[in-house]
């Protein structure tokens, strides 16, 4: 067991710094690249130097390894010559970063010098939020469809579930949400609004093209459900097969032999083993949920983390780009390892591999 | 094609006489376990209509990709705005876009895009995926051990997130570069599949009767491991080719990916959202392509993993 996780815990420290170094490679490709990102705040004036100059600096552009192209910005020249270990260098801009990550909690600023921080802290109850309805109505949706489709194997509803999953698959995300907000939110809703028995809540909140600040969770219902349907499909089809697995295992046959209900036959010993790769897959969806939202956050206007992201990619902003996705792996990262190590405590198996 | 339907039918048709079209057949006498892997899954595809449908879909795709001249004689950047959003005609089979072109030459023309994007991102990720995978499997130890944790660094930037980045920074957003990510993003994936596959049967008897008989690594790994890996490969590489669809018009969509004067899907799409409601045709006609591209294309996987799965025989 301690073993298994230092391991794991060995592992994790060079893919954080792997993925850091990555993600700060290319912010510095791009600056080496195309040039000082503040020149974009002046559009086409030209700035007086040292104004440029002093922004420059507070926005953590100023190193000059970002002059030159293809540097990897690790080491730069120590200024009193000895540097680390008398090698003349001392670490660069890179260690600066990493420094301020994991030390100030600082994941850098956008040209108008808001921390990325603040604007993910203002944004992510909306995310949290859409995040949970959509695992819900998925874990819900999709259980209850798989569970269905593989106790009758073969049958109406089989098939429906197969098609449907299919289908559901090669939607893309974006063009079912489309779908979705002009026929249910904007079509089917003006139909709703002009009923008067109908409250407020359902026509203006729930059935709302757009995310309406009034109505902060009824509106992230539909959102939410469109970005569930996205696995919902995989959902379905991996409670399916373990179903159909199961159903034939010794362990159900002796339960009937003894004479239980079939409600208890199925509901307590088929279910529970079933649903253990189920639930595994849908704690590995959250990260594919997050990514997720960034389309959905983005068709239904929720101001989430999202859409900060596509705002931010529209608008050229790589630092809050940069930031976000740099705070959202570290969460994944995060999230992997203690799944895993999660497991070891709940299957003996996994320590002595 | 014709070719392959017709070895299919014959082989398929009957137990006939000893003369199959493959000469190599076991007389065993049943209908199944008759050629080698490969035949017996060409016939159960041929036989299977979801693939044939599905194949000929791509087929139609993939032409109107390579030749958009067959398809289509009218000039997809031939506008007028005083036809803006005109209704399907005879004339105009799609009607035409808020500019005033034609839009079914526009469909037409916007294949080639996504299907450049899909083969080139899925071919690099292919060689270079696979070569990785090969090597960190054959040779373990501390290759596989570096190989592996840049696989784990490029698998824990979420697919869609880690696209918009490089694409944000890199700022040029052409074919090319759009396939480059969605390359990068992905290749551990297939190293993934490759190594599994290379480490399960590197230890089987005919590979280490081949390395007694003095084969070097490179023949060992390219003639008697490798073709291992084929079959689940080429399943990947199936589905990964539509969703490699599906995300270049994603991405365009989000404003990420290709840029306006381009012909596309995902720009078709996002450029007339808004009109959803008045000129629904607008939406439908490429939302209708692409997600009848990025099925076909998840069919065919489907149809390929149990055609090749020896469990399913």
């Amino acid at each position: 067991m301690g073993r298994y996780v230092i391991r794991r815990l060995l592992q994790f420290i060079p893919t954080v710094l792997g993925t850091m170094f990555l993600l700060h490679y290319i912010t510095s490709l791009a600056v080496q690249f195309s040039g000082n990102p503040v020149r974009a705040l002046f559009g086409d004036r030209t700035p007086p130097p040292a104004l440029l100059q002093a922004i420059t600096e507070r926005l953590g552009y100023g190193d000059p390894c970002l002059d030159r192209k293809g540097d990897p910005c690790l080491w730069r020249a120590a200024e009193d010559g000895g540097g680390w270990l008398g090698t003349g260098y001392e670490p660069g801009l890179f260690f600066d970063r990493l420094h301020g990550i994991f030390f100030n909690f600082d994941f850098g600023i956008n040209l108008r010098q808001q921390e990325v921080t603040d604007l993910v802290s203002n944004a992510i109850p909306f995310t949290l939020k859409l995040l949970v309805i959509a695992i819900v109505f998925e874990a819900v949706v999709g259980i209850a469809a798989g569970v269905l489709a593989g106790l009758r194997g073969g049958s109406f509803l089989d098939y429906m579930v197969k098609i449907s999953t299919v289908f559901v698959i090669s939607v893309p995300i974006f063009v079912l949400g489309l779908v979705v907000r002009e026929f249910v939110g904007v079509k089917f809703g003006n139909v709703l609004r002009g009923q008067d028995w109908i409250p407020d809540l359902i026509s203006v909140g729930v059935f709302s093209p757009v995310f309406k600040p009034d109505y902060p969770f009824a509106s992230l219902i539909i959102p939410g459900m469109v970005l569930g349907s996205v696995s919902l499909a995989t959902t379905a089809r991996l409670t399916r097969t373990s179903i159909m697995e199961n159903v034939r295992a010794d362990y159900v046959r002796t339960a009937k032999a003894k004479g239980l209900t079939n409600k208890r036959v199925i509901g307590v010993h088929t279910l529970r083993n079933s649903l253990i790769p189920v639930i595994t897959f849908l704690g590995v969806d959250i990260g594919a949920a997050m990514a997720g939202a960034v389309v959905t956050e983005t068709i239904f206007n929720v101001p989430g983390i999202g859409r900060l992201v596509t705002m931010s990619a529209r608008t050229g902003e790589s630092s809050v780009v940069i930031g976000v996705v740099t705070m959202l792996v570290l969460v994944v990262l995060l999230a992997n390892l203690l799944v895993d190590i999660l497991y070891a405590v709940l299957d003996p198996r996994i320590r002595y591999e | 094609m014709s070719d392959l339907t017709s070895a299919g039918t014959a082989v398929g048709g009957g137990p006939v006489s000893g003369d199959g079209p493959l000469p190599d057949q076991p007389a065993t006498g049943g209908k199944q376990r008759s050629g080698s892997l490969w035949a017996d899954a060409r016939r159960q595809l041929m036989r299977d209509p979801t693939f044939v449908i599905a194949l000929l879909y791509i087929l139609a795709v993939g032409s109107m990709a390579a030749f958009p001249k067959l398809w289509t004689s009218q000039d997809p950047r031939d506008c007028t705005t005083d036809r803006s959003r005109l209704s399907p005609s005879a004339e105009h089979v799609f009607g035409t876009d808020i500019l005033g072109c034609d839009y079914y030459s526009h469909a037409i023309y916007g294949a080639r895009p996504s299907m450049i994007i899909a083969i080139m991102a899925t071919g690099t990720m292919i060689v270079i995926g696979g070569t990785l995978g090969l090597l960190a499997g054959y040779y373990g130890g501390w290759v596989d051990t570096i190989i592996s944790r840049v696989m784990d660094v490029f698998l824990s930037l979420p697919f869609l997130l880690g696209a918009i980045v490089f694409l944000t920074v890199i700022k040029r957003q052409n074919e090319f570069t759009i396939a480059m990510v969605l390359f990068l993003l992905t290749w551990p994936v297939i190293a993934r599949i490759i190594r599994g596959s290379v480490i399960s049967s590197k230890d089987l008897d005919y590979v280490h009767a081949a390395k007694a008989v003095g084969a070097r690594n490179g023949r060992v790994m390219f003639r008697h491991i490798l073709p291992n890996a084929i079959a689940p490969m080429l399943v990947y590489a199936t589905i990964v080719l539509g969703s490699f669809v599906a995300a270049e018009a994603t991405l365009t969509y989000l404003g990420v990916g290709l840029q306006p004067p381009a012909q596309s899907w995902g720009i078709m799409i996002s450029t007339h959202q808004v009109y959803f409601l008045e000129d629904p045709w607008l939406l439908l006609f490429p939302c209708g392509l692409l997600v009848g591209t990025v099925l076909s294309f998840i069919l065919m996987g489907d149809a390929l993993r149990d055609a090749l799965d020896p469990k399913f025989r």
